[in-house]
């Protein structure tokens, strides 16, 4: 209400202004009705372009600046005056709003702030420069009836120097030097900031040519003709910038416009479609949406890998606590916001989703790196028990066995004794052999699941076929691959009283299909039989893969396990 | 007779040397892992080399490999590999095309220490020497429609000692058989599997291998 009030204030102080400033110049320097009152307009187009685009959009300082750039053009009329006081404060400030106050909301366009160091720079200097060189121009100030309150040393001669020196400076130097911004602000655009930029630089570098040719012309003798044009360029080049203002304003208008339109949709959209949904409204395919977990204080994308916001100039803005939707820089942050809480349902959702995702990818790491960890440890223990325990158990029972043909033909009792001690031992070394293979096969960490898969047949009771190939696989599957056959053997001959088994092991893709039918008498899982496999359904997902189990009863047994093997 | 024992084990090293000296046998040296087995080789050029198929340093099949080198560079030296189990995968590959001088046995089979001497003595030969663990796993394990079956278990048992590369001298010896009945098992046995007979030992174990490997 305050700010609507100040706004209203200006305007209307404006308006005075403007209305003695004309006075000014009919009265005081004898310009024509055109002239006065087309100097006037321009000050007042930029008044109401700058306080309407300051009302519509206050979150941008353009706004302000252009209401600015309207009240320096408006004290420009001050040097007009005959009054001495009033006639030095206006001659100080006077070219302010033709030059760097203008250049400023330019460049300042659209958020109203500048957006590099150099331009900064640039314009802070010219604020110094442009001020400095007025005063210096007061001090030599000889032109009478006005007296300038800061004369020290009048004289026509040096006033004409410095002038020139300024127009070439000021018009020609920092002119240039402001095109040159523009451009490269244009060619860096986006294409939805050319879109917003375009109408306001092709405004804002007419009005500039305008100030360097000033600065050219300056080096020769100009007729009343060409002085003439050059005003009307002026003129109207100062008129074009407030009203591009005001379009560029209007198409940000439009735009929200469409977002209201999509309001319905947005919120009934699903939580899968939201960035599309929002990329459409917003007009953007670059637009990404990143879901704040708040648990683990992170952001993540749809499927609940982190992602880290960017700060390469791309544009981020944050909807509390749900996500932040990472656009194209040029687009209004207010407008992404108000797209982003029409759709706050849907991204709540999305959200709600990547979290459960992020932490079903750890789980499944983490069950991974378990069942990964269980197998390392079983292949350690079997290696201990061949290396130590088995390895010992025959030496000693070749030593008994020495000890038995040395000693055993004097004392067949001791012969006795010691031949059982020998067959005992090596019952326990057949025992820890067949342990160590329940354990871990050796035969599947050096021959592979073909060698381990014929192995094992040569162990099992019931005719086995095996078409396994020869192919590696990583030793995590083709231990999962393994265990599944065994499990699903054992169920065969134990269970299902089968007469036939056929394996089958081959890599399709990129996937390790393992196979086990048996004729027997099917059923598995109503029995109680299939326990044990679905034991193993936890060990194959936990390495990605699928296990499936066809047992009706009367048809024999299908294992089917499916293991992603990506190598 | 002349051999090289390499083994982790002390213990294993000192009764194996003993049983082997016992026969008769020179104990050259006897090492403890892959890279002295292969030094002494070259420098002692043995008869045969007892080799455990784990040693030092990663105890996974350096023995293996040393074997596959020694084979390469010195083919006269025969192989006894000593295992703590036996695959018939990997029996076959390392047996590859060429089981004369070659054997692969349970490390066990040494408690049976007649047989086992014998199993060296072959082996040193240039004989072969096979595991009737894996033997059994090659001789049972069979498809339905297999011409192993109609072997009568008498043949099956004359199969599978030829398989452990046992002359007929030593299968007669094995079953308590004549000579003359064994010949007739085995031509038997040949007609059956239609396997041309092989003119000496060393041949038909590599028939029999190879049928048995190719039905597999």
């Amino acid at each position: 209400m305050r700010a609507q009030a100040l706004r209203a204030l200006l305007v209307v102080a404006g308006v005075l202004f403007g209305l003695y400033g004309y006075h000014l110049l009919r009265h005081d320097v004898h310009s024509s009705v055109p002239n006065a009152a087309a100097s006037i307009v321009v000050a007042w187009t930029f008044l109401f372009a700058g306080v309407v685009a300051w009302a519509r959009r206050p979150h941008s300082r353009v706004g302000i600046l252009m209401t600015f750039v309207a009240y320096c053009l408006l004290e420009r009329k001050l040097q007009y005056s005959h009054d001495d006081a009033v006639f030095t404060f206006g001659f100080l400030f006077a070219e302010l709003g033709l030059t760097v106050a203008f250049a400023h909301a330019v460049l300042a366009y659209p958020e109203g702030r500048l957006r590099t160091r150099f331009e900064r720079w640039f314009i802070g200097a010219s604020y110094v420069v442009v001020i400095a060189f007025s005063f210096v121009l007061l001090t030599v100030w000889d032109d009478p009836p006005r007296k300038s309150l800061f004369a020290i040393h009048p004289s026509r001669d040096a006033y004409d120097a410095i002038h020139a020196v300024y127009r070439v400076g000021v018009y020609g130097v920092l002119g240039l030097l402001f095109i040159a911004l523009i451009v490269r602000r244009v060619r860096g655009a986006t294409a939805a900031g050319r879109r917003v930029l375009i109408p306001l630089m092709v405004a804002a570098v007419f009005a500039a040519t305008r100030a360097v040719s000033e600065a050219v012309l300056s080096f020769m003798h100009r007729s009343g003709t060409t002085s003439d044009a050059l005003y009307w360029w002026q003129i109207f080049g100062q008129i074009a910038v407030p009203i591009a203002l005001l379009v560029g304003l209007l198409r940000a208008e439009l735009a929200r416009g469409t977002v209201a339109d999509l309001v319905v949709e947005l919120s009934h959209v699903a939580a899968g479609e939201v960035r599309d949904a929002l990329a459409r409204a917003l007009h953007d395919d670059s637009l990404q949406v990143a879901y704040w977990l708040p648990m683990r204080r992170l952001y993540v994308d749809e499927s609940g890998r982190p992602v880290e916001l960017p700060d390469d100039g791309r544009g981020v803005t944050k909807l509390a606590d749900i996500a932040a939707i990472l656009h194209d820089p040029e687009l209004d942050p207010q407008l992404v916001a108000t797209a982003g809480a029409a759709a706050r349902l849907a991204l709540h959702n999305a959200r709600l989703q990547a979290d459960v995702s992020a932490q079903l990818a750890k789980v499944q790491e983490s069950r991974r790196r378990i069942v990964t960890a269980g197998d390392e440890q079983r292949r350690r223990i079997e290696r201990d028990l061949h290396d130590g325990a088995q390895q010992r158990l025959v030496a000693l029972a070749l030593e008994l066995r020495i000890a038995q043909r040395q000693f055993g033909e004097e004392s067949p009792e001791l012969d006795l004794v010691l031949a059982n001690a020998v067959g005992q031992l090596q019952v326990a070394v057949e025992e820890l052999r067949e342990l160590a293979r329940g354990v871990h096969p050796a035969v599947l960490t050096e021959e592979g699941l073909a060698g381990a898969l014929v192995s094992l047949a040569s162990r099992t009771p019931v005719p086995l076929r095996i078409d396994a190939s020869d192919d590696r696989f990583p030793g995590e599957i083709e231990a999962a691959a393994y265990f599944v056959a065994c499990e699903a053997i054992a169920n065969a001959v134990k269970h299902a009283h089968a007469t036939q088994i056929r394996v089958s092991a081959q890599r399709r893709n990129a996937t390790l299909v393992i196979e086990v039918e048996d004729d027997g008498i099917g059923g598995a899982g109503e029995n109680g039989s299939g326990s044990g496999l679905r034991g193993l359904v936890d060990r194959v997902e936990a390495h990605g893969g699928t296990l499936r189990i066809e047992s009706e009863p009367g048809t024999g047994t299908r294992v089917i396990g499916e293991l992603p093997c990506a190598s | 007779m002349r051999v090289v024992i390499a083994d982790d084990s002390v213990l294993m090293r000192e009764g194996v040397a003993r049983v082997l000296g016992d026969a008769g046998m020179e104990i050259v040296a006897s090492v403890g892992d892959a890279d002295g087995l292969r030094r002494v080789v070259a420098t002692e050029k043995p008869d045969v080399a007892i080799v455990d198929v784990r040693m030092p340093p990663t105890q996974t099949d350096e023995g293996a490999r040393a074997a596959e080198t020694i084979r390469e560079r010195h083919p006269d030296v025969g192989i006894l590999m000593l295992s703590q189990i036996v695959e018939a995968h990997t029996a076959l590959r390392l047996f590859g095309e060429r089981p004369e001088g070659f054997g692969y046995l349970l490390k066990d089979r040494v408690l049976e220490i007649e047989d086992f001497v014998e199993a060296v003595r072959r082996v040193a030969r240039g004989g072969t020497a096979m595991d009737p663990q894996i033997v059994s796993q090659l001789v049972g394990n069979r498809r339905q429609d297999d011409p192993v079956d109609e072997l009568s278990p008498r043949e099956r048992e004359v199969l599978g000692l030829m398989a452990e590369g046992r002359s007929n001298a030593g299968i007669c010896s094995k079953l308590f058989l004549s000579p003359k009945t064994v010949e007739t098992h085995v031509s038997s046995i040949f007609n059956k599997l239609r396997l041309a007979q092989a003119p000496d030992d060393h041949r038909r174990v590599l028939a029999v291998l190879a049928y048995l490997r190719a039905a597999q």
